[in-house]
């Protein structure tokens, strides 16, 4: 430890205090840093949600890591431990795990028995003045303290538990240190001075105090629990000194604490556990004996380039220690296989060709050019994760399956943490501070930037928003948010990824409940996981992957002549001319990975004919390629407008297949051995520098070593220059060939159902949802204008899930509002018994709710019947006072005749209890009520010539304006007869962008562009509501004019 | 008991290291301080009416016991309370 004028804070919580702390660890340990502080604790609430980040931050600042938390008692009291080496470290997490899982979710305490079981190696100190011993003081209770005292002498030893002095100018504050120090003196312990810091800087009480309203769901006038002061912040040595200028030995035993701790959080040793392997077979000797055992699965005609590239990899994967790994992969996937759960692996697992032999992974890495260097190369620093799609319906049981063979002690899902994003920041933070609800709502729906940092300037350019701005909370408001931005909130469950060790996890992480019942998450998520030298397996949920099964299983089950894809579905023929003419039109609703607006306009300009095109395709339209300028000369090369160059000779076999463009991640790593002769793994660490977390100095350093490297042979320094930053412009976002490898064939895949089977395809598109870019109301339709006719639901037909019906599709109760899962069995289970013959019948036979049975009447499930909506409702009515065993006494006097409902509420309910109408789409009922002057209808755009003016009205289905279009906007309107793509230019963005943002029917005025798709070029919106109001008050105003 | 002032009243205050009060002027007179009780940090109100206070308790050389603070913000000083 430095000179004795230090001060080490040893109460120290970050905002993985969740609601607690207002500083992330970084910032907190830079503060410390500028303090000159030797070393810093965390001791975030129960977790060590923060330790890793934090960790890493103090490794690099030069401050020595105290690795600590604050523990709930029992009894509600406060308790700081710190870990004075690795096994106290396992100590702190096995109690943090005991105190989550023992209780419920959210409300840990950690028992005094466990406390004993696990307190060797660990410090204790006294606590806040929610810690037992204070309380007691403050109550005058001396006697008891004194006792408590003793009891945690017993647990941790004299040397191992301190008094806990905090002054943070509380009125009593100088009183409890006196009665402290006093009762330290008396039992001979020694006492320590903390600050009990919940943020780094004294500005950030704000935040502080807007986090505890948030926490507490109040707001700052109302906030009962807000801090007195401001004074929670990390302080200088000088500052502490003379708030305990009584007591030096508080300030100077912190460094003498500080130098007893010294925890080490490198796990790869512990990375996983061993594979049971036979008998007599090393992991190294088993894994090359599965190779050449499989191999021929995989290639009829073994050569010798085959050969080579496997003794390769399995070199490459012994030396990287790496063999029990693939086995540990192999072995799910074995399971996936042999009981028919679809699985395929993802990412760059794809480039290896043991992988692509075992099974792991769908793509030949041979046939496909994929290059090993971006999965697997010799100087690697960290390990590769191998990812695993799964059919989400499917997932739970692999999942489950890694829990038995591993055991539940050694496996664990690892957590995500919801963070704070611009739109849930202004909700929260805006109430906080009182905002109106219906202000917070509209500008949260406003927002067209993901993350707060511009904010500010987003809601400026909204004229509704000005007068705001100049208030002094306004201000406070955005500042706030901007503070509050990438705060972890809560936890979660991360999408899939598993944590598997060779040790018991809890000697490593803390564990704690998940929402869902049952399930264990880690306290890290997959960055830290990775940090911490630890390797997880994930297991990805993929609904298209659960969409293509299905759709094969009702493909199989309605079509007498089908031949048998889903054995076959992995050996499918990837030729079919008219799934990529399909293709090729843009007619890719529902079909994997191209069917996004920016898709469907590409895809007739590059016209992919082969899954290596698709390939291309999926990759091109990315940010990466858009933001590096790559698409568009992609695009006129791909027409031949434009002649295809090299930078440099070199760079010819690399670019070839993307025509000159570089398109792959895979590329950078090539571009860099070739021009600047970096070994693979130095390009792979360019790679991963210049990733999103780039460091100016490290690309500075890259950049001097690839010229240096060209340089020495032989290409010019401005040529090298110009090269290296094509690299870093498309680096940041880029994907790797494997992956869109991997994706293409489930993109064919699924082209080729909705090609094939089309009702099979949309019936199995609509019950796996969300999933994709539209909602199901677009599916829907699009369906429709595939031939293929949806049903409303039907009590006496529908599943709960959608069904196919004489080649129709049949929607499924799950998609009636109200009717839960409980509800759907019930009416299933009794209808198999005898159909239901009427309302009555049925409410009588499975005494739903009446919230429920409403629902499914204005879904039309009853229309079957022959009654109307409403005659339906108003029997409703009537059987509900009706009392079970009564008998059915009908009376004439209390039969009305009610009027049907018009198509425009029947609209109005089909959308309100399902989300979607099977009748109506919303411009065939609303076009009644507007005026025809010169509204076109989407079909009649396709004969006018470019540039012609147009007024069209339509429902938006997608609406974006990404980052990479240069403040271009883009909308996809559907009317009656099909879709138009509407392009809106900066300044009509600008003086339209609440129409754009938040109308859902829009009318719009503009010129027609025609290239290889037809685009509306806009000049006005109007929001259709508007419009009909507009129209009806001229109307009114003129009582002649005919209705 | 104690007298509470809703309008604090201002105060002149002879301040030692650190603005710790070391006399009072109040009323025309003088006032040693000759003991400070307790002293406490109030910071709150920063969204609409910012409070940011430094109070003292003390007991004065004749035996009063009072309550002071200093505004944060324009270093002016206010009695709160005198007990009785």
């Amino acid at each position: 430890m430095k000179s004795e004028k230090s001060y080490v804070e040893l109460h120290c919580h970050s905002n993985f205090s969740l609601l607690d702390g207002a500083s992330h660890p970084e910032d907190l340990v830079s503060r410390a840093a500028e303090l000159n502080m030797p070393a810093l604790a965390l001791t975030d609430h129960n977790g060590l949600y923060g330790a890793i980040r934090f960790y890493k931050a103090c490794l690099k600042a030069n401050i020595k890591p105290v690795i600590g938390a604050e523990m709930t008692l029992e009894n509600g009291n406060h308790l700081t431990l710190l870990a004075k080496n690795n096994e106290g470290y396992s100590n702190l997490c096995r109690l943090i795990t005991g105190a989550q899982l023992e209780h419920r979710k959210g409300s840990p305490v950690l028992n005094l028995e466990t406390l004993a079981r696990y307190s060797t190696d660990l410090l204790c100190l006294s606590g806040c003045r929610k810690g037992e011993l204070v309380s007691l003081i403050a109550s005058g209770r001396t006697e008891k303290a004194c006792e408590v005292a003793r009891r945690y002498i017993e647990i941790f030893g004299r040397e191992n538990f301190y008094v806990e002095l905090q002054n943070s100018f509380y009125p009593e504050d100088e009183h409890l240190c006196r009665a402290l120090v006093e009762l330290a003196g008396n039992l001979k312990l020694g006492y320590v001075a903390t600050n009990n810091v919940h943020y780094a800087k004294r500005e950030n009480h704000r935040l502080h105090d807007v986090l505890t309203c948030i926490k507490n769901r109040t707001t700052l006038d109302e906030c009962a629990s807000l801090r007195l002061n401001s004074e929670f912040h990390l302080k200088p040595y000088e500052e502490m000194a003379q708030l305990f200028q009584d007591y030096p030995l508080a300030i100077s035993n912190t460094l003498a604490i500080a130098g007893q701790c010294n925890v080490d959080l490198d796990f790869s040793g512990y990375r996983f556990p061993e594979f049971l392997l036979p008998r007599g077979e090393t992991a190294k000797k088993y894994l090359a004996r599965l190779c050449w055992q499989k191999v021929h699965d995989r290639y009829d005609n073994m050569d010798s380039e085959i050969a080579i590239r496997i003794n390769h990899e399995l070199d490459l994967i012994e030396k990287l220690g790496l063999s029990g790994y693939f086995l540990i992969v192999w072995d799910i996937m074995d399971y996936a296989k042999g009981n028919g759960i679809p699985a395929q692996g993802r990412g760059s697992a794809a480039n290896s060709i043991v992988a692509y032999i075992l099974g792991i992974t769908g793509v030949d890495p041979l046939k496909n050019k994929l290059f090993l260097g971006r999965f697997l190369n010799e100087e690697m620093s960290s390990i590769p994760d191998i990812d695993i799609d799964v059919s989400t319906n499917h997932r739970e049981r692999l999942i489950q399956y890694v829990y038995e063979k591993y055991g539940q002690a050694h496996t664990a899902m690892v957590c995500t943490y919801v963070t704070f994003q611009a739109r849930n920041a202004v909700r929260e933070v805006g109430k906080a501070l009182g905002m109106p609800d219906s202000l917070l709502d509209k500008m949260a729906r406003s927002v067209s930037v993901y993350g707060a940092k511009d904010l500010e300037q987003d809601l400026a350019g909204v004229e509704e928003f000005l007068p705001y701005l100049t208030s002094v909370p306004w201000q406070e408001f955005t500042s706030l948010c901007r503070e509050i931005y990438d705060f972890p909130r809560h936890l979660s469950i991360h999408n899939g990824g598993m944590l598997i060790s060779s040790c018991p996890l809890t000697e490593i992480v803390p564990l704690e409940k998940a929402t869902m019942p049952g399930r264990i998450v880690c306290q890290w998520d997959k960055d830290s996981v990775a940090d911490a030298g630890l390797i997880k397996v994930d297991l990805l949920g993929l609904r298209m992957l659960s969409l293509i099964h299905e759709a094969c299983e009702l493909a199989e089950a309605h079509h007498p002549d089908y031949i048998g894809t889903r054995l076959t579905m992995d050996s499918l023929p990837l030729e079919d001319e008219s799934v990529y003419d399909m293709i090729c039109r843009g007619d890719t609703i529902g079909v994997f990975q191209v069917e996004s607006r920016a898709q469907m306009q590409t895809l007739p300009q590059i016209k992919p004919r082969s899954i290596e095109d698709l390939t291309i395709e999926i990759a091109l339209i990315r940010p990466g390629p858009l933001q590096g300028n790559m698409v568009h000369p992609y695009i006129r090369r791909r027409k031949g407008l434009e002649k295809v160059t090299y930078p440099h000779p070199k760079l010819k076999p690399i670019l070839e297949d993307t025509l000159g463009v570089l398109l792959f991640q895979e590329q950078v790593i090539q571009v860099a051995t070739a021009i600047a002769n970096f070994a693979p793994g130095e390009a792979d660490s360019l790679r991963r520098a210049m990733s999103r977390k780039r460091s100016k100095d490290a690309m500075n350093e890259m950049r001097q070593k690839f010229i240096d490297g060209a340089k020495k042979d032989g290409v010019e320094t401005s040529l090298a220059g110009r090269i290296f930053e094509a690299l870093e412009g498309f680096a940041e976002y880029g994907f790797c060939k494997s992956h869109a490898a991997g994706f293409a064939l489930l993109c064919y895949r699924s082209a080729w159902l909705k090609k094939s089977y089309p009702s099979e395809f949309y019936c199995a598109l609509l019950n796996n949802q969300p999933m994709g870019f539209y909602s199901p109301e677009v599916i829907v339709r699009d369906a429709k204008r595939h031939g293929v006719d949806v049903l409303p639901a039907d009590i006496n037909k529908s599943s709960a899930r959608c069904t196919i019906e004489g080649g129709k599709v049949r929607l499924g109760l799950m998609y009636v509002r109200e009717v839960g899962d409980k509800a759907m069995s019930q009416i299933v289970a009794e209808r198999e018994r005898a159909p239901y013959s009427s309302l009555e019948d049925f409410y009588l036979r499975t005494r739903l709710e009446r919230k429920p049975v409403e629902s499914l009447i204005l879904a039309g499930a009853f229309d079957s019947s022959g009654c109307q909506k409403r005659q339906l409702l108003w029997q409703l009515g009537l059987l509900e006072k009706k009392c079970p065993g009564e008998l059915s006494l009908e009376f004439s006097d209390i039969a009305v005749s009610l009027p049907d409902f018009t198509e425009l509420e029947e609209m109005k309910v089909d959308y309100k209890v399902q989300g979607l109408s099977t009748k109506y789409h919303p411009m065939q009922v609303l076009r009644k009520d507007i005026s025809g002057d010169g509204l076109l209808r989407s079909y009649e755009l396709a004969q006018l010539a470019p540039n012609t003016r147009v007024r069209l009205a339509g429902y938006v289905i997608t609406r974006q304006r990404p980052p990479t279009a240069k403040g271009f906007a883009f909308m996809t309107l559907e009317d009656e007869d099909g879709m138009v793509n509407v392009i809106i230019k900066p300044h009509v963005y600008q003086k339209y962008r609440q129409i754009f943002k938040l109308e859902p029917l829009i009318l719009v005025e503009g010129t027609i562009q025609k290239r290889d798709t037809l685009n509306i070029i806009a000049e006005t919106l109007t929001s259709l509501r508007d419009e009909r109001e507009r129209q009806h008050a001229r109307n009114d105003s003129h009582p002649g004019y005919p209705d | 008991m104690s007298k509470l002032f809703r309008e604090a009243i201002r105060l002149e205050v002879e301040e030692g290291f650190q603005h710790k009060p070391i006399a009072l002027l109040y009323k025309g007179r003088r006032e040693k301080v000759r003991e400070t009780l307790k002293r406490w940090r109030v910071v709150q109100g920063w969204w609409k009416r910012p409070v940011t206070r430094e109070y003292f308790q003390l007991k004065t050389e004749s035996g009063t016991v009072c309550e002071l603070y200093r505004d944060l913000l324009t270093g002016v000083w206010y009695l709160q309370r005198v007990y009785d």
